[in-house]
Formats: structure tokens, sequence, C-alpha cells
């Protein structure tokens, strides 16, 4: 049995007295029964199965697979832009549902993992105050990067003025780059890839990776730091609300917000 | 056994669980011995551990001297472009599309300029980042090298989706380091797997 410390955040023996990394007196264990009212122990839903220590690597190296293929996905639309075999915008729904399928098939395997974040009567949202906070700052600080970018005038990426080219309405740019991405990599970086981590590292280590991953997944040397932040406060929303949905919406209105203001809408 | 109360310690306990005295460096270096000693496989599997760690480090070195001879060599390429674009007017447009946009010669003087240098900084940025991953592996080794093969991997997609060609250079370099990031990610799991037995012998 194991139980995470409340000052380091490491693994510590449960009901063990003392961190055996950081050396913080552990607090009493509850007695049998009653609900710790700010649980520090692990949540049950997170807890690893008890046959792990044989197949940690079996659990590692499918997410090893899963990040492969989703950056041979994105390898494989620049690669296909780059030929002209068809418009971007057609390219990109290629791709984009590719992706989904292949995060779906993942996340129906190990729906185990994920269903304690999906199930709607679990979301917990007595946060809202750090949620609120946490989303004003992680805002800010994005748009005085990307305001930074800008005014250093370094190229970005824009999707809207190809799909218009192409003459693609507006909603099927949104159902491709906001809606799509929202669900799916939220379900593969906050789903499958965080808590498959947290299986075999302290929390805040698994925090740290998925939000290293998704922000490199991007392949775009400028936005490795934005994307970095934004893995990190997507984190923090679901290990704040024990759920998947928030981070979907908040990543969902991101892109939307982005591409409503390309278009000159916002 | 705890010189202070006698409790458990194992190898990576820096205090004692039962009465929170620090553990010392002897003491440790006197578990890891035993530990070591005890199972062959332990031994066994801190080698490929420390091995992925010091790979990390060849690779920052690698970003750092691949950036530098990059940037000499797209220099040399930048001064070629410019000297194609000597007899062009600076407002005039270019005639081919540069990154999907159609841009006036002066700005692309401009970015043909500026690309050694970006090169230059994206892999030092690149070899910083390995350095503090490698710095990261002493404290927790399994992120750290997990980061760093996600890293790694994605760059070298990266590059190759800008030039085909880089994916075969240095591809003996590339695998050797990818082997032994793996590696050290099973060992990594492997060790601790003996390490969880050890503290409950059940």
């Amino acid at each position: 049995m194991t139980a995470i410390c409340s000052s380091c955040g490491k693994l510590v023996t449960a009901g063990a007295p003392f961190c055996r990394s950081c050396g913080a007196r552990q607090p009493d264990p509850l007695p049998e029964g009653v609900a710790p009212a700010e649980p520090r122990l692990l949540p049950l839903e997170s807890e690893p199965p008890p046959s792990l220590p044989e197949n940690s690597w079996i659990g590692v190296r499918r997410l090893l697979v899963l990040y492969a293929l989703l950056l041979a996905c994105s390898a494989l639309f620049a690669l296909l832009i780059a030929t002209k075999a068809a418009p971007e915008s057609e390219l990109d729904a290629y791709i984009t549902a590719a992706s989904a399928a292949l995060v779906t098939g993942f996340a129906l395997h190990e729906w185990r993992l994920l269903w304690p974040f999906l199930d709607p009567r679990r979301i917990r949202l007595s946060g809202a105050l750090k949620i609120a906070i946490g989303v004003v700052v992680t805002v800010a600080v994005l748009q005085g990067y990307f305001a930074g970018l800008a005014a250093l005038d370094v190229p970005t990426i824009h999707s809207w003025p190809g799909f218009q080219e192409d003459g693609w309405p507006l909603w099927s740019a949104l159902l491709l780059i906001a809606v799509a991405p929202g669900i799916f990599e939220e379900l593969a970086f906050r789903g499958l890839i965080y808590q498959g981590l947290h299986r075999v590292m302290s929390k805040r280590d698994a925090l740290l990776v998925q939000a290293m991953a998704f922000s490199v997944l991007h392949l775009s040397p400028w936005v490795f730091v934005s994307h970095f932040l934004m893995g990190l406060s997507l984190g923090l929303l679901r290990d704040t609300t024990r759920s998947l949905y928030p981070g979907m919406l908040a990543h969902f209105c991101w892109n939307a917000w982005i591409i409503l203001g390309e278009a000159g809408l916002v | 056994m705890c010189p202070a109360c006698n409790g458990a310690i194992v190898v990576g306990d820096k205090f004692c669980e039962k009465c929170g005295a620090k553990v010392t460096a002897e003491q440790e270096q006197v578990l890891r011995q035993r530990l070591e000693a005890s199972s062959g496989d332990m031994a066994e599997h801190m080698k490929h551990v420390n091995g992925a760690r010091s790979t990390i480090m060849v690779l920052a070195v690698m970003f750092l001297i691949g950036g530098v001879i990059m940037y000499f060599m797209a220099q040399s390429q930048a001064e070629t472009a410019l000297s194609n674009l000597r007899g062009l007017d600076g407002s005039m447009m270019f005639p081919e599309p540069v990154q999907g946009q159609t841009v006036t010669v002066a700005k692309l003087r401009e970015m043909v300029e500026a690309e050694p240098r970006q090169l230059l900084v994206l892999n030092i940025f690149l070899s910083a980042l390995m350095v503090g991953l490698w710095v990261w592996a002493k404290k927790s080794v399994l992120p750290a090298m997990l980061v760093a093969l996600a890293v790694f991997a994605t760059v070298h997609v990266a590059s190759a989706m800008v030039d085909p060609k880089t994916l075969a250079q240095g591809v003996f370099i590339k695998i050797f380091a990818t082997v032994a990031l793996i590696r050290g990610v099973r060992a990594a799991l492997a060790a601790r797997k003996i390490e969880t037995e050890q503290r409950s012998p059940a």
C-alpha cells in the first residue's frame, strides 16, 4: 500500500509516520470508515491495479506507442501538405479523423483508467475560485506571449485562411480545429498519458511529462513554451475538477477564440 | 536498519519512515552495496539506468555541436541565396510563395539572413533542455528519460519534415540513443519493482 507525502508529493508507505523522501511528518492515518476531508491518499480511481509491478513496462510501452502514432499522424499531415496531394483543409479532416480514431481505440482499451474522469457524476466544481484564477492567469500569459511573438514578427500558423480559400464553411473549421482537439487531445494527454504515467511516477512528475509531451507534439519551436504552460494548466484543471470535461471545454474555447479571431469575428 | 530506531530502511530512502531520522551517505552506500550484492539483476538494471542518464548528456552535447555545424552550413547556404537575390529590386514581389506566403524581395532577404541564427538558437535551446533533463534525472530518472525520448524523437521527425535527408544523418547515433533510453526506462521500472518487493516481502 502506498500513499502520497503531504509535503513533497512522493510515494510513501501508507501509515508510515514520516516521509522517506523529505522526512516530513505524515498526518495520522484516519480511523476506518471515516472519509478524509481533503484526501491526500491517492484517490481510489488512480490507485494502480494490484498487478502493476509485473506489467508496468507494458503500460509505459503502450503510452510510447500512442505518442509515436500521434507523432506519425502529425508528420504525415505535414508531408501530405508538402506534396499538395489535396487541399489543406481536406487533409486536415483526414488526419483529424485518423488521430481521433487512434485515441478512441486506446481510450476504449483503457476505459477503466479513464472512466473516473468521464463519469459526469464525479465532477467536482468546488474549487471555482482556484479555477477562475488559473484560467485568467493562463489566458493573460498566453495572450501576452502571442502578442510578443507578433511584435517580433515571428510567423505563426493560421488555419482559417486555408479553409476559407478552399471554400469550407466556418463551422467545419471550428469542428476540426476546436471541437476535435478539445475532445481528443484532452482524452489522450490529460486522460490516457497523464493517468498512465501516474501509475509509474509521482503525480507532479506525471503532470510535467504530459505537458512536455503535449507541447513538443505541436512540432513548432515557438509554441513549445506556450503549449507547455497550456498543458500544465489543463492538467491542473483536471486535477482540481477531477474530470476531463472542464479541460475539454477550456481547450475548445481557446482554439475557437483563435479561429474566430482569424476570421475577424471577435 | 535505522540506527536510531531499528526501523527498516531501504535503498533510495532519505529519511527513516518510522522515526524521521536522516539516512546518512555511508548508510546509503552500505545499503546499496548489500542490495547489489544480493541481486545481480539490480546491478544490471542500475547499469542501464545510469547509461540512459549519460545518454541524455550525450544528446545535449550532440545538439550543441550539431547546432554549431548547422549554423555554419546554413550561413553558407544563406550567402548563396543572397547572391542569387542580389540583382533584384527590394520592393519587388518574389515570384514564388515562401512558406505559403508571397513576400517582397527585401522581406525574403531578411528571412534568409535570420535563418541560420534561428537554427542556432533552437539547437542551443534543445541542448539546454537536455542538460536540464540530465539534472532532473538525478532526482527522478524515469520522467526525465521519457521526456528526453519524446523530445528526441519529435525533433527528428520535425527536422525530417523540413528536409527528409536529415533522417539519414547520424542514424547510428540516433538508434543507439533511442535504444539506450528505452532500455533505461525498462531498467528503471524493473529496479523499482525489486525495491517495492524488498519493502513488502509478502
